[in-house]
């Protein structure tokens, strides 16, 4: 598993929770109407949780660091990977519309 | 050419306490430098301004005589072993050594107890054994330079004399700037020295220097 997968891997549960929380209110509401507010919504349960480990656990960039993965890099990695699986299951959660 | 790490011009404040205004150090390739200071003196954020992971007022650092590259992390000059932990907790010891291509047989062969502890998580490890877990993966690591913030920490002393040899085999292809309390040991296995005191460095000539500046009482025996 390579260090940027590993350094996803303590946020992928409440990640999926806000992703699984999206796709529940695009399933209630019945329309793809306010897909912006739910990629909103992600985006704002990503950048809360992205906060959470920058104010609490930066110390821990520095076993990433060390392999040659500054911060932005790791977030930019993170935040990217974390959409694309919003997507996805978005998608998904469409064809049940 | 062997390359050369340098800073100054560090300023680190933080308020109205001046931490770090007027420090200047350098650090060849096959050297090792130890800093010592006072608890509070700002050995640490000194490292942690060097390695990025601080910001501060103002810094200077150079590599061969030019700035440091910004992406230095990238190309992996520079290491840092934090005074802290180094492995986060949701990683075992086995998979940190795989991630920094440590040999686990290696590891074993220089501290033989660790072997049954390589699969635990790191906070299940004594603080000693993940020390010298977390200091031979930053040893092993392609850097051109190391910062070592206490490297001796919690660790026995028979490891410790595991480790200074540890240093100097590493010392032939890296430059290794290090602090930690343990003195003697720092200054066994240090080519040279210095001292953070009031926020500056000193180079340090003999014991004397360290008593001059507070490290040590003036009656300490040698």
């Amino acid at each position: 598993m390579s260090p940027t997968v590993t350094f996803y891997k303590p946020y992928a549960i409440p990640a999926t929770f806000f992703t699984l929380f999206t796709c529940y209110l695009l399933l209630a509401w019945g329309s793809g109407y306010y897909v912006l507010t739910l990629l909103w919504i992600k985006a704002a349960s990503s950048a809360g949780m992205g906060a959470i480990f920058h104010f609490t656990r930066a110390e821990q960039l520095t076993f990433y660091q060390n392999l040659g993965f500054s911060a932005i890099r790791l977030y930019l990695f993170a935040a990217a990977f974390d959409f694309v699986i919003w997507l996805l299951f978005i998608i998904i959660a469409f064809q049940f519309l | 050419m062997t390359d050369v790490l340098e800073f100054d011009g560090i300023e680190l404040s933080y308020g109205p306490n001046r931490v770090l205004f007027g420090t200047y150090m350098n650090c060849r390739v096959g050297e090792i430098v130890g800093v010592l200071g006072r608890n509070g003196s700002g050995k640490s954020s000194l490292f942690k301004v060097v390695f990025g992971s601080q910001s501060a007022q103002h810094r200077s650092i150079r590599l061969n005589g030019g700035p440091l590259p910004d992406d230095f992390i990238r190309q992996r000059l520079i290491s840092y072993l934090p005074q802290g932990d180094l492995i986060p907790p949701h990683i075992s010891v086995a998979k940190a050594l795989a991630l920094y291509r440590v040999d686990r047989a290696e590891v074993v062969h220089y501290f033989p107890e660790v072997a049954q502890q390589l699969t635990l998580k790191p906070h299940e490890l004594s603080g000693g054994y993940r020390r010298i877990v977390e200091l031979m993966m930053i040893l092993k690591s392609p850097s051109k330079f190391c910062l070592l913030d206490e490297p001796f920490s919690g660790v026995m002393p028979v490891h410790v004399e595991t480790i200074r040899t540890l240093l100097k085999v590493a010392s032939a292809d890296k430059g290794i700037i290090l602090t930690d309390h343990l003195y003697r040991s720092v200054m066994s296995c240090a080519h040279r020295l210095y001292i953070l005191a009031n926020g500056t460095t000193y180079a340090v000539k003999d014991q004397s220097d360290l008593a001059f500046r507070g490290y040590l009482s003036s009656q300490h025996d040698s």
